[in-house]
């Protein structure tokens, strides 16, 4: 009986997540311009799609984007987590916190407070925001994720495994790239995929720091003002594919190792 | 082991204070057996303690009392009332638990309040209680502290006083003390028993450290594998182990094996020993237990035996010596001191010999072969799901067939790696070499090997084609 | 690797990109198209009728508020849920939470434009039982709906998480004690639980409160992130009236943030006192 309620309890929250998703899907093969009534089967919305030279610029940017800024974050943030992990309390809680500040901040305070500095630089230097300022203002946004996921895997390392390496011959640049890196590695890894994905994500802080520059979602924000071309169901239902495809294959991979881990402990 | 050994014996065969009874008690997850046919009853007032290695079902039994698990089958019975479908919180019983389980977020205080704000006394009253506690179990002062500022033995008193202030007929332990640390453990053994004869009332205890148990029981319940072999006084279960495995898990113990053809009469070590105990009628061979502070270190004229000092260890009180004698290796406790290198005569009292039954049954392991083919002397088959040849050109496609494996010949590998996979049941230092016994779906397996594995836990097998040795059934019945 | 070098680079980084854009905020506020400082800004948001930026204001936080409270109470029977179970399926779960916060909140948000709408497939589904059409579309219940959709879960992730912790060894302590299923809910989960119920609730409500795209599209309204938005991108750009209300938004969110914490601390510490 508790479990009937529960069962049905969570298949009303599923519907509601997955309803309007599933409806969009379904009507991206239609081949009418209706919204409400299925015409037919076609394909029409995707070959629109793939005609459109407008989205397939802004699809180039936002992966331009979040390879680069990802890449800058990571390396600035691996460094600034390893300056930080050797400093005293005090200092360290004060530098976390300012590190964090993009990402506590409501995004368009951030997004703002970006596009008054960009805009101020840009007045005396000349020139107009575009790549460079979305590319800064992602890496802004992206570099506490790579502090937040590498401190967890410092806190966590043996700090007698850089000793050992020492002792056992290494100099400290060997024994840092041969003992620290491959013991925070997953949290670097980890770190830059999260980046990554939100920078691919981001609407708010690029819009404000863009110009003229487009990414894929202030493309799409672009659609939203009516009337809205259909072709954005089917760039949704390819979205949600390539999203699902992503998460099952992450998901399969990070179950399968941990399970070799518990398999591991048990010997 | 027969269901008449497992049945109740200790105490008052009347239901007269029987405060527990488990009937029949059987416990399956997922297909795997955990308990087997449990019977046991409690006392009212005594200090049980289920003992055991772990995964032998003594912390399912302690949550199936709890209420926390249901059995599958079998009844539990407090006093005469069935249990079996009484949640937890209907019970009148209070555990502590494995690791504690304290509420993080409330403080020492609240913690040890909890179950009697659930009942919701007067405040005053709830006041007085976990003072009261609080002095039995020495934390005065420290209601307002938080649980994480307390040390593991501290914790340790919360979580008692927990379970006590409610006042419960029966308090459940779940190896309380598996967290501290050997000196702490030691204190507070004799704390606990304090506590139980304060309060005067039952505790049931589950630990699989032996000292412990003697220590601090009233009645020990020594079990394995899902079944009880054997209960009895710290007394009973240290000088009369119903069988070898007892002996080997509690205290220290030599472990031989022997034969026993006539009456008060049995031989190992190439003499024959004076006892007390009559022969089996089915069986001649026996494992007899002798207990290292039994032997009498004599002169070698003098000893029923001979055997030279291997190594000597002081251990305080007495030296810890271990003498060969033969290809037995005797662990002996002395107060002399002898040389290593020294030879030395070894005397048994009768009744410092115990006689027991033989875990398993045969010398070797004997398999009914159904199915086999021929070719060029060559006979071929399956067992275990692996397939095995055997050179033996007098069988014939006719004849009934059973394999027999020595148990030297039987190697233990590491899980996968065998011919087959089986569950170690038993492992057993038989004095120079370990008896252990393996289970597959269809079969128990004699092994006798030189080292040492994990038991309890699944291990491969790996046979020697070259030492199976096929009997004809009829030649085999012959023979007999 | 002792050394706290690797942190300067980044310092110097943070120092250019995150506190001197947060000054320049404040400068902004306290200043004038011309430069010299004013309290003009701030003097305009709370007199001005029209736009009534308080009323904007304080119906941004109102929804917000609403939306937050649906989340939190649709969520959390279902990470209670989620977190007892077993732990591959806690896995699917997850997953499936997960998937459609991966796909860009503007696409979910266009679905139900496309729900909603006056003749859209809700209102059809309606006229064939008879009933409506209703106007769903640009109403303050459409903007709910939408920011519930989109922030839900926000709200269950990290109260699962918390509960995911909860040892089932507490929950057996309590019944151990005489705890019915609603006392061990009340004394022990509620309690646990309550770090993740802060975070999911800053998690939902400081970007429900800032949107400026929700509110347009589904409710055709002007909440504070809009009204902010309009002073930076557009044609009337005011970056000193901008500045100051993102300076009251932040002041506002940062105060309900430390209240919540505060609140947080209270239980977790609670003891202490």
């Amino acid at each position: 009986m508790k479990k009937a309620v529960s069962k049905i309890y969570m298949g009303i929250i599923f519907l509601f997540l997955y309803a309007p998703i599933l409806i969009m899907i379904f009507f991206s093969f239609n081949s009418s311009k209706s919204k409400t009534s299925f015409d037919g089967f076609s394909l029409r919305w995707y070959e629109a799609l793939f005609q459109d030279e407008l989205l397939m610029e802004a699809l180039f940017n936002t992966l331009l984007v979040a390879v680069c800024s990802s890449i800058i974050a990571t390396l600035l943030g691996t460094v600034a987590a390893l300056g930080i992990f050797n400093m005293k309390k005090r200092a360290k809680a004060i530098a976390l916190n300012i590190s964090n500040m993009p990402i506590i901040n409501p995004e368009i305070v951030t997004g703002i407070s970006l596009m008054i500095l960009f805009v101020g630089v840009l007045n005396i230097t000349g020139g107009e925001l575009g790549f460079f300022s979305v590319l800064i203002a992602h890496v802004v946004f992206n570099t506490p994720y790579i502090i937040l996921n590498v401190m967890p895997r410092l806190r966590r390392m043996n700090p007698n495994l850089y000793e050992a390496a020492q002792d056992l011959g290494c100099s400290p640049v060997s024994a840092f790239t041969k003992v620290v890196i491959p013991e925070i590695m997953p949290g670097i890894l980890a770190g830059f995929l999260m980046a990554f994905t939100f920078s691919l994500d981001d609407f708010i802080i690029s819009y404000f720091t863009s110009g003229n520059f487009q990414t894929l979602p202030i493309y799409i924000y672009g659609l939203l003002k009516k009337p809205i071309p259909l072709s954005i169901n089917a760039l949704s239902t390819l979205l949600f594919l390539i999203v699902l495809t992503v998460l099952i294959i992450t998901n399969v991979r990070s179950a399968r190792l941990e399970k070799r881990e518990a398999e591991q402990k048990n010997h | 082991m027969s269901l008449k050994d497992v049945k109740p014996q200790v105490g008052d065969k009347t239901a007269e204070g029987k405060l527990v009874t488990l009937t029949n008690i059987c416990k399956s997850f997922d297909n795997e057996e955990i308990l087997k046919n449990v019977n046991l009853y409690i006392k009212d007032k005594t200090f049980v303690t289920l003992l055991g290695p772990s995964g032998c079902g003594k912390t399912t039994i302690l949550r199936i009392i709890g209420g926390f698990e249901t059995p599958s089958s079998g009844e539990v019975y407090f006093g005469d009332t069935i249990m079996n479908d009484v949640p937890p919180h209907k019970r009148p019983v209070n555990t502590v638990f494995q690791k504690y389980a304290l509420f993080p977020h409330l403080n020492v205080f609240e913690n040890i309040a909890f179950g009697l704000r659930i009942k919701k006394l007067p405040e005053a009253e709830i006041k007085a209680a976990v003072k009261k506690m609080l002095a039995l179990v020495d934390l005065k002062g420290y209601e307002r502290r938080p649980i994480n500022k307390l040390s593991g033995g501290q914790q340790q008193r919360v979580a008692i006083a927990r379970a006590l202030v409610n006042m419960p007929k029966l308090l459940l332990l779940d190896e309380p003390l598996g967290a501290l640390d050997l000196k702490l453990r030691k204190d507070m053994q004799l704390e606990l028993k304090k506590i139980q004869q304060q309060a005067n009332i039952t505790f049931i205890y589950v630990t699989h450290d032996q000292e412990e148990a003697l220590t601090m029981s009233d009645i020990i319940v020594v079990m394995k594998s899902g079944k009880i072999q054997q209960i009895g006084t710290p007394q009973d279960i240290y000088n009369e182990p119903a069988n070898a495995f007892v002996a080997d898990f509690i205290g220290e113990s030599n472990i031989i094996d022997a034969v026993m053809t006539e009456n008060k009469k049995v031989t190992f070590c190439g003499h024959e020993f004076d006892c007390v105990d009559d022969r089996f009628e089915d069986t001649t061979l026996v494992d007899v237990v002798v207990r290292p502070e039994d032997v009498d270190v004599t002169s070698p004229e003098n000893g029923m035996v001979c055997g030279v000092v291997e190594d000597s260890v002081f251990k305080g009180v007495h030296y810890e010596m271990t003498v060969k004698c033969g290809e037995y290796y005797w662990l002996i406790h002395s107060t002399d001191s002898q040389p290593v290198g020294a030879t030395i005569g070894m005397s048994l009292d009768p009744d410092c010999i115990h006689i027991m039954r033989k875990m398993f049954p045969t010398t070797e392991t004997h398999i009914d072969i159904d199915e086999f083919t021929v070719e060029d002397g060559k006979v071929t088959f399956t067992l275990e799901d692996s397939e095995f040849t055997v050179d033996d050109a007098s069988v014939s496609e006719d004849d009934s067939l059973s394999a027999v494996f020595e148990p030297f010949d039987i190697q233990i590998t590491a899980e996968n790696e065998g011919d087959f996979n089986g569950y170690l049941d038993s492992v057993i230092y038989k004095s120079y070499y370990n008896e252990m016994i393996v289970i597959t779906d269809n079969n128990r397996w004699l092994v006798k090997s030189y080292s040492d594995e994990q038991v309890g836990t699944t291990v491969g097998v790996k046979i020697n084609p070259q030492a199976i040795r096929l009997e004809k059934k009829e030649a085999a019945q012959n023979e007999v | 690797m002792k050394s706290k070098r690797g942190f300067y680079p980044y310092a110097v980084w943070m120092a250019i990109f995150v506190i001197v854009p947060l000054g320049m905020i404040l400068y902004y506020s306290f200043t004038n198209a011309g430069g010299s400082f004013t309290f003009d800004n701030f003097i305009r948001i709370f007199t001005s009728k029209k736009p009534d930026y308080m009323g904007i204001l304080l119906t941004s936080l109102r929804i917000a508020l609403i939306s937050t409270l649906i989340c939190l109470v649709l969520a959390y029977p279902f990470a209670y849920i989620m977190s007892r179970m077993t732990e591959k399926r806690q896995r699917t779960m997850n997953l499936l939470i997960m998937l459609p916060m991966w796909m860009n909140f503007l696409l979910r948000i266009y679905a139900w434009m496309m729900l909603l709408e006056e003749n859209g497939l809700i209102n059809r589904l309606f006229g064939l039982i008879g009933f409506g059409p209703i106007q769903m579309i640009n109403t303050e219940g459409a903007v709910i709906i939408g920011m519930v959709y989109n922030f839900l879960p926000f709200m269950v992730l990290p109260i699962y998480s918390v509960m995911a912790k909860i040892e089932q060894n507490l929950i057996e302590a309590s019944q151990d004690l005489g705890g019915n299923m609603l006392q061990t809910f009340r004394r022990v989960i509620l309690p646990l639980s309550l770090p993740g119920v802060i975070t999911g609730i800053t998690m939902v409500f400081v970007p429900a409160a800032s949107t400026f795209v929700i509110s347009q599209s589904l409710g055709n309204m002007m909440m504070i992130g809009d009204t902010i938005e309009m002073f930076f991108v557009g044609t009337s750009q005011n970056f000193n009236i901008g500045s100051a209300l993102s300076l009251i938004l932040m002041v506002i969110i940062l105060i309900s943030m430390a209240i919540m914490n505060h609140f947080d601390k209270d239980e977790d510490g609670g003891n202490l006192i």
